[in-house]
């Protein structure tokens, strides 16, 4: 207790009074992210103002031996920032600043708080864009996304975070703060900020980072496609990439979903459609009607139903907004759901589905689908109630059951939302002894005491929580135990 | 699996074969399967062996020589596709695959791998892995470490582990694939890969411009950059390169174009349009000709063969900083002699100086006036230093290395770590 108040002393003096949450209800509200199935407080957290202040505030926890997570909005999925051996949290909320927007070289340098929503609109008065646009954009930050290695629906054409990050400006577990690079295209020795992204902040705390804008497109083409069943959007969605006509995005919603939005957004759309595929196309004006007419031709031979072009501004907006927040509007449609990251190579969507549709049924619960078709990238929602004890473990079945599928049929377990606490234990259905072994290594380099972000990633066979023991059982036994209370959001 | 006293040779023409460096092996190995590499290396270890990993020793004179070679494993046998869905657009391959070999595989499928590395007929895709290989069209789609979904290797105790997958989004476990991508065999050796793949465009076109200036070129570079077009290479090139390529002029900026038929002609049509805006004469190449445009520009950052007092140095800076690296090395050529001839994927700012018959000393002072160069490659043994040290996280890298080769027996002496 005595060495909690120095500690808080000493932080106080680095960024000020107000830069340490110590109260009890205070620090609640960051005892999980968007993941609450495990909850656990911190037992301080630190509001640093820079990298400066960020690397002595990391220096003097490693120092009293105290477990150090990073948090950006705590909008993660996988409970990457929730401290489940407790210790500090270093929040980047007042590290919100673009530093520069450098056109000329095509790059800003941002501070980790930065909204992903806000850096996009703020490049957008240049004509520019930061191209990961995961759905959570308008309140997740760019050190969240360079954690976990973020996606969205662009991420089909533009690629994962990793790909629009250019150099880093991190906290390592000693304490050093490190440039990785100087914003070039290469650097020389082992690629740091490659190694760093995506690794859900075991190897360093982000201050600073230089990333990638790219150009906004000249033109873009958006339609809604509508089709009577599951398997015929899902092999038109095959059908597209197998042809090469390499769209921007390619986003599918199955019936519930389109319900859920319909009802939300007001889009008028058949609730008799058994699927939706949206798609967007881009690139100079010249060839992008030629590619429409492409695309809207494989939708017909498909079966759909009906093609609708969403040909202005406003009306590609509401398509887009209907989309990004589907899983919001599932609030009308169930009290509670679990959102599951799982990907399979694209030809094994029409399976994987189906195999979805059975989970839904041998479960008895309702699975929406809203995801990134064009990646093979699955987002099935679970809709129960958690307040019901059975759902619930009938819940976390379901997805252990869809996890284990995507793993049988060539996928992994995790394509954009990350491991953290959530996906830990189905690490070793995906990996060996010896390929986890080597990512441990790896850690090891970084973090030889395992300081930052403990508990995460890496399987958790013995006594590391009640959700771990909970996820170790279904896996072994396909069945559920127990939880904590809590809900998905 | 073969046994180990098949696979190895101490015969002495074979190890001269496979001079590192300026290094003879004390024996080469030439595995037939990933699980050779494992007992191999594996072998290796027990003896306490040096080992270096050769592809199609197409960039074994970069960086410094080894201090000894006891094993040199030679991937090339390693040579088969694994796995190819064509309708998911993901392959497969086994290291030792040669870019060649394997865009001729894919053509069939109507699809490629976008890297045009120089030599591809010899270069393979673990050596292309290990040094970080790029080529023209990296201002586009980048290099293996964007395409890479996937890896396996064979570690410096024999042990083989993988990471990634077989999908073209994957969060599941740290991304390996950029640990080992540019890490110049120091950590493992390579025995396969995955990738993401894309269709081949229907179309393909290339404008080049000449440009009395270098400072004309580049200004031409910066507006096409800046403008909604979406070439898929933008190099700067000198007279030498020009020539090569058979137009004439002092500088050239070569742009490429690959898509629909109408989106090509929209780009030969107004690249040519802004190139006048600069004062550049533009000749276009469609078809044969593109193609051997480009593999001439691929190839001129070529280092296999090296003539002594021959230095060839890989540089990445700003877009906005090549302008005054392009002067410099002009300037430097005028004091320090090496008649430098120099390309540059100048929209990236990544780009090659290449210089002649100089002695060590003056290799010296090329090396240290340009910090930006990322490697070089010479026959020279006897330099000062082989490396610019890392902008930051140079203990962090050592504990990487202490960590995967804790005897540094891969490579030992070769690399910044």
């Amino acid at each position: 207790m005595q060495q909690l108040a120095q500690l808080v002393t000493a932080l106080r003096a680095i960024v000020g009074h107000d830069g340490v949450i110590d109260g009890a209800a205070a620090l609640l509200t960051y005892e999980a992210d968007g993941c609450v199935m495990d909850l656990h407080a911190p037992n301080l957290v630190v509001l640093p103002r820079s990298s400066s202040q960020t690397g002595a505030v990391v220096k003097l926890a490693v120092a009293a031996g105290v477990p150090v997570v990073a948090r950006g909005a705590g909008t993660g999925l996988s409970g990457g920032a929730t401290p489940i051996h407790g210790g500090i949290v270093i929040a980047t909320t007042r590290m919100d600043k673009v530093l520069e927007v450098d056109t000329r070289n095509k790059r800003a340098l941002v501070q980790p708080g930065v909204i992903n929503w806000e850096l996009s609109q703020h490049l957008a008065n240049y004509g520019y864009a930061f191209m990961p646009d995961p759905s959570s954009q308008k309140a997740c930050t760019l050190g969240g996304n360079i954690a976990n290695n973020s996606g969205g629906p662009h991420c089909l054409k533009y690629g994962m975070t990793t790909n629009h990050v250019l150099a880093l400006r991190t906290v390592l577990p000693n304490g050093e703060l490190i440039w990785t690079g100087n914003g070039s295209v290469d650097t020389v020795g082992y690629d740091l900020a490659g190694v760093m992204t995506g690794s859900e902040g075991m190897f360093g705390i982000v201050t600073e980072a230089w990333v990638r804008m790219t150009r906004l497109p000249e033109s873009l083409r958006v339609v809604l496609a509508l089709f009577p069943d599951i398997p015929s959007a899902s092999q038109t969605v095959s059908t597209i990439i197998a042809r090469g006509l390499l769209p921007a995005a390619l986003e599918m919603m199955d019936k519930l979903a389109i319900k859920a939005v319909n009802g939300m957004y007001k889009l008028g759309l058949p609730e008799s459609a058994g699927s939706a595929l949206l798609i967007e196309i881009d690139g100079v004006e010249e060839g992008l009607d030629d590619l429409l007419r492409d695309v809207t031709q494989i939708c017909r031979d498909h079966g759909a139903i009906e093609v609708r072009p969403a040909t202005t501004p406003a009306e590609q907006a509401q398509v887009w907004a209907a989309r990004k927040n589907a899983f919001g509007a599932m609030g009308r449609l169930s009290p509670s759901y679990y959102l599951v990251d799982t990907v399979v190579p694209r030809t094994k969507l029409p399976s994987i589905l189906a195999h979805v549709g059975d989970v839904s049924r041998d479960f008895h619960l309702p699975i929406a689908n809203v995801f990134h078709a064009g990646d093979g990238n699955l987002h099935p929602l679970i809709l129960f109630d958690r307040r019901d004890r059975a759902q619930l473990e009938r819940a976390l079945g379901a997805a252990t059951e869809i996890l284990k599928e995507s793993v049988r049929l060539g996928g992994v377990v995790s394509g954009e939302h990350g491991i953290g606490v959530e996906k830990r234990d189905y690490m070793d259905i995906l990996f060996t002894t010896a390929d986890l072994a080597a990512m441990a290594g790896l850690r090891r380099s970084f973090d030889p005491r395992e300081l930052f972000n403990p508990g995460k990633v890496f399987p958790a066979r013995k006594g590391c929580g009640e959700l771990a023991e909970l996820r170790q059982n279904a896996i072994a036994a396909n069945e559920i135990g127990e939880v904590p209370a809590g809900t998905w959001l | 699996m073969s046994d180990i006293s098949v696979l190895i040779s101490t015969d002495m023409s074979q190890c001269q074969r496979y001079t590192v460096h300026g290094v003879v092996p004390v024996r080469v190995a030439v595995p037939q399967t990933s699980a050779d590499v494992s007992v191999l290396i594996n072998y290796a270890a027990h003896q306490g062996w040096r080992v270096v990993a050769w592809g199609g020793g197409t960039h074994q004179l970069i960086g410094a020589p080894p201090t000894a070679v006891d094993l040199v494993v030679v991937t090339t046998a390693l040579n088969r596709v694994l796995q190819h869905e064509p309708n998911d657009l993901t392959i497969s391959v086994e290291a030792g695959m040669t870019m060649g070999a394997l865009r001729t595989y894919l053509a069939q499928h109507g699809q490629m791998l976008p890297v045009d590395p120089a030599l591809p007929d010899q270069t393979t895709i673990g050596g292309m892995i290990a040094t970080a290989t790029d080529g023209p069209r990296r201002a586009n789609y980048g290099i293996l470490r964007d395409m890479m979904i996937g890896i396996g290797v064979v570690e410096v105790n024999g042990q083989p582990s993988r990471a990634g997958g077989m999908v073209v989004k994957n969060v599941s476990g740290f991304d390996m694939m950029k640990l080992y991508h540019g890490s110049f065999g120091t950590l493992a050796v390579i025995v396969s890969a995955n990738f993401k793949l894309i269709p081949i465009p229907p179309v393909t076109a290339t404008v080049i411009a000449t440009f009395a200036q270098s400072d004309q070129a580049l200004a031409y570079i910066t507006d096409v950059m800046e403008s909604q077009l979406t070439p898929v290479t933008c190099e700067l090139l000198d007279a030498t390169l020009l020539q090569r390529i058979g137009v004439t002029g002092e500088w050239g900026v070569a742009l490429a174009y690959e898509g629909p038929q109408a989106a090509v002609d929209r780009h030969m049509t107004e690249l040519p349009q802004r190139a006048q805006i600069h004062g550049g004469a533009t000749t276009l190449f469609y078809n044969e000709t593109h193609i051997q445009c480009w593999q001439t520009i691929a190839d001129a950052s070529a280092v296999e063969h090296l003539a002594v007092g021959e230095l060839v140095l890989r540089w990445a800076t700003l877009p906005a900083f090549v302008d005054e690296l392009v002067q410099r090395i002009g300037d430097l050529g005028q004091s320090l002699g090496g008649n430098p001839q120099i390309h540059a994927r100048a929209s990236i700012g990544v780009g090659y100086v290449r210089v002649t018959g100089l002695d060590a000393n003056t290799q010296n002072q090329w090396f240290e006036a340009l910090p930006e160069a990322v490697w070089v490659a010479t026959n020279a043994t006897n330099l000062d230093t082989y490396w610019h040290a890392p902008v930051g996280g140079l203990d962090v890298m050592l504990r990487i290395r202490d960590e995967f080769d804790p005897q540094r027996r891969f490579n030992p002496g070769r690399f910044v770590v």
